[in-house]
């Protein structure tokens, strides 16, 4: 009521008010605005501060592959401290896919480690030499690690803790498999491969089941965003060999080689992607000199589902 | 129709053509195919100085270059994708090679690259029938349309050379929902 009085009131005196004087009210506030200029434009250039720190603090909760194309199909990014699964089959550059995003985030001074259950460190590090990706100085200053494990000498120990804990895994599992190298503290993490660790399971499924579930929930605690190579069939229906890491991962990325004739096309899908937009469509994909390359508005000709 | 004639009535249905933009589609007879993809290159060369890209699935870049040579096209002036060529891939400067005839997203990939140039005014595809060959009526007829419409886009020229054949012909009826016209020479 008090509101549409004074609304009511200001109407009256402006309606009543000259023009002139009107114009004589304003010109008088004016000095007054002047004076007070300096001031309201600081809080407006707070302000703007303000909305500028939280809009790079939005960035900063996101992170960015740098692969040409691929980061175009995400509204942001992948949020910070995911888990994300790279699905494919043989040949669709997972490995690439997980090298390249490691070393761009190296490059912008993200500090990077590259678990290999598969491929030896000098076998990495030659692909990272065959695509001209420079990671001497970036290992030098601590930013990019590749290390390789043992999948089966891993497992043992796993099963030895399966055994004492009586099937429950509550330990830290980084103090007894040493994951992260000692002194490290990766801001991103790839995993070569969970299909490598499953099948150093063997039939204990529920050992694995056990063991990955953990392994997702560490990397989570420690805000780390991980990526899990997953090897898969070709035009995959389910992207993991226990069928459980897609659900427990918060993104899901699949490589293609989709079937054009006697030739193998390469695409791309980000399937799913928790907290962050994404396109939903499978786009082309090439794996170039320079490493992968997507093509948001690229259709493919090859086969889909075949 | 001897060669000269078909020249002839090739330039007459290109210059009934005033829009320099849009999508045609030229099938010739087997026979005929060399003289009507000759013609066409040196009127959109030498007539209209125009600037393309040439998609040559039959032959290899160099197979081509010297012909156009022999009719004294500017060869300069155009930009080549080449999908034969599969032993030796080619060295030629203004010419990119293709994995093979069934690479369609390749194909397709490397025709929005060259045509990102913008001396680019025209694209020519030498040819349908060809593409029909490797892949079949519904791949290619998605191939066909995906391309016509980002050249459309980019308001560019567009020939499409398709022979005179059973296959090819089935293909006739859909081309002409999306291309401005089908010319038979």
């Amino acid at each position: 009521m008090k509101k549409i009085l004074s609304k009511k009131r200001m109407g009256t005196t402006l309606k009543a008010a000259p023009r002139q004087k009107r114009f004589a009210i304003k010109t008088k506030i004016s000095p007054k605005l002047k004076k007070q200029r300096p001031l309201f434009q600081k809080r407006v250039s707070f302000a703007k501060f303000s909305k500028d720190t939280k809009k790079t603090q939005k960035a900063e909760e996101f992170v960015k592959t740098g692969i040409i194309g691929f980061d175009a199909l995400l509204d942001q990014g992948i949020p910070k401290g995911t888990s994300v699964l790279v699905a494919g089959g043989t040949g669709t550059g997972k490995t690439i896919f997980c090298l390249q995003t490691l070393f761009n985030a190296a490059q912008r001074g993200e500090k990077c480690l590259y678990l290999s259950f598969e491929e030896s460190e000098q076998r990495l590090k030659k692909h990272l030499d065959d695509f001209k990706w420079d990671w001497r100085d970036l290992e030098k200053k601590g930013l990019l690690k590749i290390v390789r494990k043992e999948p089966f000498s891993m497992t043992a120990s796993i099963e030895a803790m399966l055994a004492k804990a009586k099937g429950e895994l509550l330990i830290d599992i980084n103090e007894v498999l040493e994951i992260i190298p000692k002194g490290f503290q990766p801001d991103i993490i790839a995993v070569d491969s969970i299909t490598a660790i499953a099948s150093a399971f063997g039939k204990k499924e529920e050992g694995y089941r056990i063991f990955i579930e953990q392994l997702f929930r560490y990397f989570e605690t420690l805000t780390i965003t991980s990526f899990f190579i997953s090897e898969t069939e070709q035009m995959p229906t389910i992207y993991s060999s226990s069928g459980i890491e897609e659900f427990l991962a918060d993104g899901v990325i699949v490589l293609y080689a989709l079937k054009q004739g006697n030739i193998r096309e390469n695409a791309l899908e980000v399937l799913k992607l928790r907290g962050a937009k994404h396109q939903k469509k499978i786009v082309a994909m090439q794996i170039t000199d320079r490493g992968m390359e997507v093509y948001p508005e690229q259709e493919v000709f090859g086969k889909i589902g075949e | 129709m001897n060669p000269l004639q078909i020249r002839k009535k090739v330039v007459a249905q290109l210059t009934k053509i005033k829009s320099k933009q849009g999508i045609y589609t030229f099938v010739s007879k087997p026979e005929d195919y060399f003289t009507v993809n000759k013609a066409i290159i040196s009127y959109l060369t030498k007539n209209l100085k125009f600037c393309g890209v040439y998609i040559s699935l039959n032959n290899s870049c160099k197979t081509m270059l010297d012909l156009f040579d022999k009719e004294k096209i500017d060869t300069k002036k155009l930009w080549f994708i080449e999908s034969a060529d599969k032993e030796q891939k080619s060295k030629i400067k203004n010419c990119v090679s293709l994995h093979s005839n069934q690479s369609l997203t390749e194909l397709s990939l490397s025709i929005s690259t060259a045509c990102k140039n913008d001396m680019i005014k025209f694209v020519f595809l030498d040819s349908i029938s060809t593409l029909l060959i490797y892949n079949n009526l519904e791949t290619t007829e998605r191939f066909v349309h995906y391309m016509v419409s980002k050249i459309r886009n980019l308001g560019f020229f567009a020939v499409l050379i398709s022979i005179d054949e059973e296959k090819s012909n089935k293909l006739i009826p859909i081309l002409s929902q999306f291309c401005d016209k089908i010319i038979k020479i």
